[in-house]
């Protein structure tokens, strides 16, 4: 319900306080006696405790609508105009040795390829650009119309596009969310082909990162689970320092990860519903053209920092007013 | 302590007054308190065996033979106690606030004096005279005395000595005894009492606070003074902070204590926590032996 | 930039005169215990503790600032930022650059040709903010460098590294303009415009110019056509990408004018000559000009509220305080 939940573990903090208002209270009441006197008539301590109370009560009530505030409830939905323009997606292509292996036919990277190749013959009017990436991502074409030259580029797609060993996820996303054109309304994808190996980087991070850009990703897992040998140009297999041979499997957690957290989904290579559903994608926002909304919403905080605000004052209030005349 | 407690505490006073005045002050009271001596009575002819210096010339002359004045003791005494009501009395950080120890004290004294036929006055005094008791004898008035000092509530916050000396001067023209019971919580004003002490017998009772000489570790307080309304921050629980505190109360009182004595005022200092009968008999005796 | 969605709230803040005054100036508040702590009109004691005394004042300062932040978050912040956004489509600009071995020639100074008309181009695209640009260059053979694209940072990264002759030595001005055409064909661009820098005539690849520029008047394209370069012997200085050596020599610099002229013509475009630095960049100058479309812009505000990091500020300035005075201090009240 709350839209930042995660403030709610903030109440924890509640616990250490009302245990030093309580002591605090035990301790000042004792100390009162001390210097006050016992000559005192009862009602001048019951005065001491009241007070506390309260002024206890509205410290605790600030602290608690704080949090509220803090953790934020839905509020009025507002609609914003948007009227995207096009669709820009900008694919990021794994193109580390992994992506050599054969265990989808004929290769994870021509797959890959494939797929790309599909989505851009689908979504006339769309905007495409190509980001590889190895050890780190590497803009190779800037977002554009021109899909001759995405088909152009694809058929020199190969593993030895990079020399940088490695398979940096997230430095290929990042390249990719810089590479959308600014000042343009439009809906932003980008469409992420790798088998999830050897992925550094914090995944949440950079969907967070996209979330806030509005870019959703859509990752699409080039492999399978039970994985293949990595072949080389003579025949033989990659194989570690220690000579065995190595074996790639498809990891999907950090890849499915990636793209709920960005508002995307993820699809593995062999899904029957990975085209359709991404040309659908891709298409179906340039197909309905006319002027849209897009709802807000209004956080509602203020309604809490009120009543906190409240509290405190609250507090102060009964603290300084003199009771009785006495305390 | 409210005043009905404070009443019923000081109505019990006979009580243990009638055992300090019979066990120990009935014969002593003139022992402790100097009287103004011997008092003009009248002129008669002279006889022999009297005293050549108390001839009265003036007479003498005037009828041709010697004429002698004869003095009688005076037998009746005015104490005249002097009762600080100041809002600094209300304070004390034991069972009894200072002003409850004023006010036994007070009752204690005044019980003595009636005791002994003596006359017995109060003025209250804060900031200005609170209430002017008149000098007079008999378990009534008595009384009445007692009545006030458990229920007096002053109207000034603060205390100012010069005036209540002041009007001390006034109203008692004949020789007496004047016992001030005040915390001294008070602008100094010891030129002032020295004159008093000239005329009267005054001794100075000071009412302390155990807080003061040695104070409660406490938290963080703001503490008012009920007198000047000034504000502190009381850091009860730094050293530093208790020291200085102490330091300065036993300042204050080395140089009441000091002062007293310069000027010859007998002073007498009780706490809160002390039997207020206790002090006084102790005192007496102390003054008894003087 | 910062804005308050509600600043009417902020209007709390005068309660905050008050509220100081009655919590440590008045002296008729709530709260105090009642000690003689002087002699009345002389003396009063005196706390020395600086040091307890100016830690409490910041406690203290700490709560206001609190009740500050909260004041401030209940105003609602929010930074706005406003971003321009186009809503019409601009026009598509691909350049064919020449370069061929004759573009080396030093009669651009301080530079040659080449670096020349890079410099005019980079300071066109960049004032171009929302047509795409592309790039082909041609020498023996033609090859499309960028495809037009609004990624203006990309295409001029690209820019800065092109070679001479890196495409072999020769002239296809047809198969430049064929390419720049070619990528051209997806465009959804209303017009489309190519700019032809070159100093020589067509001597190589297998289209035409005429030819090539049939082709681009049929798909609507215009072509600017520039030549480049005095005419007469230039001294020339280049680099043979193959050996890297440095070539030095003296070139007799002529161009086709004809043929550039009937390309304008064909596909509705301009020729131009540019014999100079100057004159080349007037050229582009006029070119902008000339083709300046129509621009339908809509300023978008994205706000970010920032009440959640006044709030956290505001929970710490006063769990500070508390933490001070009943922890620390151990506050009685």
């Amino acid at each position: 319900m709350a839209s930042r939940p995660e403030f709610f573990w903030l109440f924890l903090v509640l616990l250490p306080i009302v245990i030093i208002m309580i002591r605090r209270y035990l301790t000042g009441r004792k100390n009162l006696a001390d210097v006050a006197g016992l000559w005192r008539p009862s009602k001048f301590y019951d005065l001491y405790t009241v007070k506390n109370f309260f002024s206890s009560l509205g410290i605790l009530a600030f602290f608690v609508f704080a949090i509220l505030s803090l953790a934020g409830f839905p509020g009025r939905e507002i609609p914003v105009s948007y009227e995207p323009a096009g669709t820009d997606i900008i694919f990021v292509v794994d193109v580390s040795e992994s992506m050599k292996a054969a265990d989808i036919a004929p290769s994870r990277l021509t797959a890959a390829s494939r797929v790309i190749k599909s989505v851009c013959e689908n979504t006339p009017d769309g905007r495409f650009g190509i980001v590889v990436f190895k050890g780190g991502g590497i803009k190779m074409i800037p977002s554009t119309e021109d899909v001759e030259s995405i088909y152009n580029f694809l058929s020199f797609l190969s593993t030895d596009l990079l020399t940088s060993p490695g398979s940096n996820i997230h430095s290929g996303v990042e390249t990719a969310l810089r590479s959308f054109p600014k000042a343009e309304e439009r809906e932003k994808y980008i469409i992420l082909l790798t088998d999830g190996e050897l992925h550094e980087g914090d995944m949440t991070k950079i969907a967070e990162q996209a979330f806030k850009a509005d870019v959703s990703i859509y990752c699409v897992g080039t492999g399978t689970a039970e994985g293949a040998r990595i072949p080389l140009a003579d025949g033989g297999y990659l194989a570690d320092s220690a000579g065995e041979i190595i074996v790639t499997r498809l990891q999907e957690e950090g890849l499915r990860l990636l793209a709920e957290a960005s508002g995307g989904k993820y699809y593995s290579s062999s899904d029957s519903t990975l085209l359709p559903e991404l040309i659908g994608i891709a298409a179906g926002t340039v197909e309905a053209d006319d002027s849209r909304y897009r709802i807000v919403v209004k956080e509602r905080y203020r309604f809490f920092l009120v009543i906190a605000l409240l509290g405190l004052f609250v507090s102060r209030a009964v603290k300084v007013i003199k009771w009785k005349k006495k305390f | 302590m409210d005043s009905l407690q404070l009443l019923s505490r000081i109505r019990n006073i006979p009580l243990v007054s009638a055992r300090l005045v019979e066990g120990f002050l009935s014969g002593n009271y003139r022992s402790v308190f100097k009287g103004p001596g011997l008092e003009f009575d009248e002129v008669r002819e002279y006889s022999t065996g009297d005293d050549v210096r108390s001839i009265d010339w003036n007479v003498t002359s005037r009828m041709g033979s010697p004429y002698v004045k004869t003095f009688r003791e005076e037998r009746e005494m005015a104490l005249l106690l002097m009762i600080d009501v100041s809002a600094s009395l209300q304070t004390g950080s034991g069972t009894y606030r200072k002003a409850d120890t004023a006010a036994i004290i007070s009752a204690l004294l005044a019980h003595s004096a009636v005791h002994n036929n003596d006359r017995v006055g109060a003025v209250f005094f804060s900031d200005r005279i609170e209430k002017w008791v008149p000098p007079m004898k008999g378990r009534n008035h008595l009384m009445r005395l007692v009545q006030d000092m458990a229920s007096i509530e002053p109207k000034g916050r603060g205390s100012d000595l010069s005036c209540a000396i002041a009007c001390v001067e006034q109203s008692m023209k004949r020789r007496g005894i004047c016992i001030l019971v005040s915390d001294f919580r008070i602008p100094p004003a010891y030129r002032q009492m020295s004159m008093l002490a000239r005329k009267h017998d005054l001794i100075a009772v000071k009412i302390t606070d155990p807080a003061d000489r040695k104070v409660p570790e406490t938290g963080l307080m703001e503490v008012q003074d009920p007198e000047s309304g000034m504000i502190i921050k009381s850091f009860g629980f730094s050293p530093g902070y208790r020291k200085d505190y102490e330091d300065f109360w036993l300042a204050d009182h080395i140089f009441w204590q000091r002062e007293c004595r310069r000027r010859g005022i007998d002073s007498m200092v009780i706490d809160t926590e002390d039997d207020p009968a206790r002090a006084l008999l102790s005192f007496f005796r102390r003054r008894k032996g003087k | 930039m910062l804005i308050f969605e509600n600043p009417g709230y902020l209007l709390l803040l005068t309660l905050l005169i008050p509220s100081i005054y009655f919590s440590h100036f008045f002296r008729g508040r709530g709260g105090l215990v009642p000690v003689s702590i002087g002699l009345w009109k002389s003396s009063t004691f005196k706390p020395k503790n600086y040091f307890l005394r100016f830690i409490l004042f910041l406690s203290s300062a700490s709560f206001w600032a609190g009740i500050i932040c909260i004041i401030f978050a209940i105003a609602g912040p929010s930074f706005v930022e406003k971003e321009k956004i186009y809503l019409s489509r601009g026009i598509d600009i691909v350049f064919v650059l020449d370069e061929s071995p004759s573009m080396a020639a030093l009669d651009f100074p301080p530079t040659n040709r080449f670096d020349a008309s890079k410099e005019v181009i980079r300071k066109f695209v960049k004032a171009r903010e929302h047509d795409p640009v592309g790039l082909v260059t041609f020498a023996a053979e033609a090859a499309l460098r960028i495809p037009p694209t609004l990624d203006t940072e990309g295409f001029l990264d690209e820019l800065e590294t092109l070679k001479l002759m890196e495409l072999g030595n020769g002239t296809a001005v047809g198969l430049g303009i064929a390419i720049a055409a070619l990528h051209m064909q997806d465009s959804t661009a209303e017009e489309k415009v190519i700019i032809l820098i070159t100093d020589g005539e067509n001597n190589a690849g297998e289209i035409v110019p005429e030819s090539a520029a049939d082709i681009a008047a049929g798909m609507g394209i215009r072509i600017y056509t520039i030549g480049i370069g005095t005419r007469g012997e230039v001294p020339i200085e280049y680099e043979d990408p193959e050996t890297g050596k440095i070539i030095t020599g003296r070139y007799d610099s002529d161009f086709d004018e004809e043929l550039l002229m009937e390309i304008a013509e064909t596909t509705n475009g301009k020729y131009y000559f540019a014999p100079s630095t100057n004159a080349l960049e007037g050229i582009m100058d006029v070119i902008d000009s000339l083709e300046s479309s129509e621009k339908r812009v809509k300023i978008k505000t994205t706000s970010r509220s920032g009440y959640r990091q006044l709030t956290i500020l505001a929970m710490i300035l006063i769990f500070a305080d508390f933490f001070i005075k009943k922890v620390i201090f151990r506050e009685v009240f």
